[in-house]
């Protein structure tokens, strides 16, 4: 069983995943050609990742329904809404006047109201929650004003009546500053931690030191 | 003793805890007013987005330009005036456009915005712009359109073999495109610069939500993308350059009043904390 259960799969990953590391930095038709196969059966399981997406949503939904949790009624508007969605699609097609319609006029004003609140909650939590209590929380108080202040275009108006002397201090040219060094130097070690990290994790995966994609433990 | 407090020290007191739905219907009243009342502001290009608009200009008219929608519906008040200035420059010079989506969301989107820019400039679908739409697996689909563009997509969205398209004719890969245009929301042009640029030297333009602009930097620096057109303001750029006035910079009035008006409270909420502290500490 453990044969099945473990060696196989892990033989699998281990085969796939050096096996198209190196078809990718080799040069060569034959690399070329495996990679593009190797894409297909990517594309095709990643499209059935959607199925167990809608498996998973509809299963906790059901749950929320039958033990009439707190909220349920919103599960029922949702499985209505998936069930009207699946119809007007299948049945007229993702083309289909009535599924566009869905997408144009339920669906995009939806997620764009949703996102638009945040800009009460910004000013919000800026007036009540944004204080320089410390000097760190000072030095990001006024990055961020000069930030805002440079992003729009009254800042330019301040700029235009400093000296040419100070023309430095423009919140154009500080915001420049700030985004070109302190900013990027710190999203570079971020970037790069991630990268280290994902090429350490899929290495681990390779290589079979980390299982918990097979389910049960290490 | 509260009676002991001077008046002012009060009142600064009652201004940090008042209701926020007052600042709510503060913000709803400086977004509205500009809309109803509206003003010009001044524009400056910044070099970020000179970087794409450049680089579009530089491409002899007529030649092919590659289009990624890869947004969400959420970020559509910033992106679809990014895309449509973009697309709008792309057509003024006559290039041809190929165009895709990383998430499913990105095909309705670009349906929708290419079907507006079909109309204004009269195009004719499969001569003057394809629609390749959406396809699952994000890098899997990049690496099929790297190495064989029609075996990735073999028919467009609307079922017609992309072999028979002419604007695809001796068409193979992403490499017989120029200029490749990523309007994202996230980290997706991720993607594009890591097997588009690193395989192939695709020039890449980025044109993004302001948050996610601070995040390209040090691509812009590495040269791994041409430009940033970062947000509101990127396009209300981008839109000055074009010549055409449109949502961006009628946006950028409301994003001003607003930016405006957050860094006033900030600066008065702090006041009054540093008066209170300050009082507080002289009482002790």
């Amino acid at each position: 069983m453990q044969l099945y259960k473990r060696r196989i799969p892990l033989a699998i990953v281990l085969i796939t995943g050096v096996g198209l590391i190196i078809c990718y930095y080799v040069p060569l038709k034959t690399s070329d050609d495996i990679l593009e196969g190797s894409m297909k059966w990517v594309r095709i399981i990643a499209a059935f990742s959607l199925v167990i997406g809608v498996y998973s949503l509809m299963r906790s939904h059901y749950i929320k329904i039958r033990k009439q949790s707190s909220g349920w009624a919103y599960s029922i508007i949702m499985f209505i809404f998936l069930v009207g969605t699946v119809v007007a699609g299948f049945g007229w097609g993702s083309k289909g006047k009535s599924f566009q319609w869905i997408f144009d006029w339920i669906n995009v004003p939806a997620s764009a109201t949703v996102f638009s609140i945040l800009a009460f909650y910004i000013a919000s939590a800026a007036y009540r929650a944004f204080r320089a209590r410390n000097i760190e929380a000072a030095v990001m108080l006024i990055a961020a004003i000069i930030v805002m202040v440079g992003r729009i275009p009254f800042g330019n108006m301040i700029a235009d009546k400093l000296p040419q002397s100070l023309k430095f201090l423009s919140p154009s040219s500080l915001v420049d500053w700030l985004m070109n060094k302190p900013g990027m130097a710190a999203r570079r070690a971020i970037m790069l931690g991630i990268c280290l990290s994902v090429i350490a994790t899929s290495m681990r995966i390779i290589f079979g030191i980390e299982r918990t994609y097979m389910g049960g433990k290490d | 003793m509260e009676q002991q407090k001077p008046a002012f020290i009060r009142f600064l007191e009652k201004t940090l805890v008042f209701d926020r739905r007052y600042i709510f219907l503060l913000v709803a009243i400086a977004a509205i007013l500009p809309t109803i009342l509206p003003f010009k502001l001044r524009v400056d290009i910044t070099h970020e987005t000179r970087g794409v608009y450049d680089e579009i200009e530089k491409i002899p008219d007529g030649s092919l330009i590659f289009f990624t929608f890869d947004y969400e519906p959420a970020s559509i008040a910033e992106c679809d005036p990014l895309a449509k200035a973009i697309l709008r420059h792309c057509l003024r010079k006559k290039l041809k456009v190929v165009a895709t989506a990383l998430i499913v969301q990105g095909s309705g989107i670009g349906e929708r915005i290419l079907k507006q820019v079909e109309k204004e400039f009269n195009l004719k679908y499969g001569e003057d712009y394809a629609w390749l739409g959406y396809r699952a697996g994000t890098s899997a689909m990049i690496i099929g359109l790297v190495q064989n563009l029609k075996e990735t997509f073999r028919n467009d969205v609307y079922g017609n073999p992309t072999a028979d398209l002419p604007i695809l004719t001796n068409i193979n890969s992403l490499k017989d495109f120029p200029y490749l245009v990523c309007v994202h929301d996230d980290s997706y042009i991720n993607y594009w610069i890591v097997y588009a640029y690193e395989r192939l030297g695709t020039k890449i333009g980025s044109a993004c939500t302001a948050i996610m602009a601070s995040g390209m930097y040090p691509f812009l620096d590495a040269k791994q993308i041409t430009g940033i057109v970062g947000g509101l303001k990127g396009a209300s750029e981008y839109e000055k350059l074009i010549n055409h006035p449109d949502f961006g910079m009628k946006g950028m009035n409301v994003q001003a009043i607003i930016h405006s008006f957050i860094i006033l409270i900030i600066i008065l909420g702090n006041l009054a904390y540093f008066i209170l502290s300050l009082y507080s500490k002289r009482e002790r």
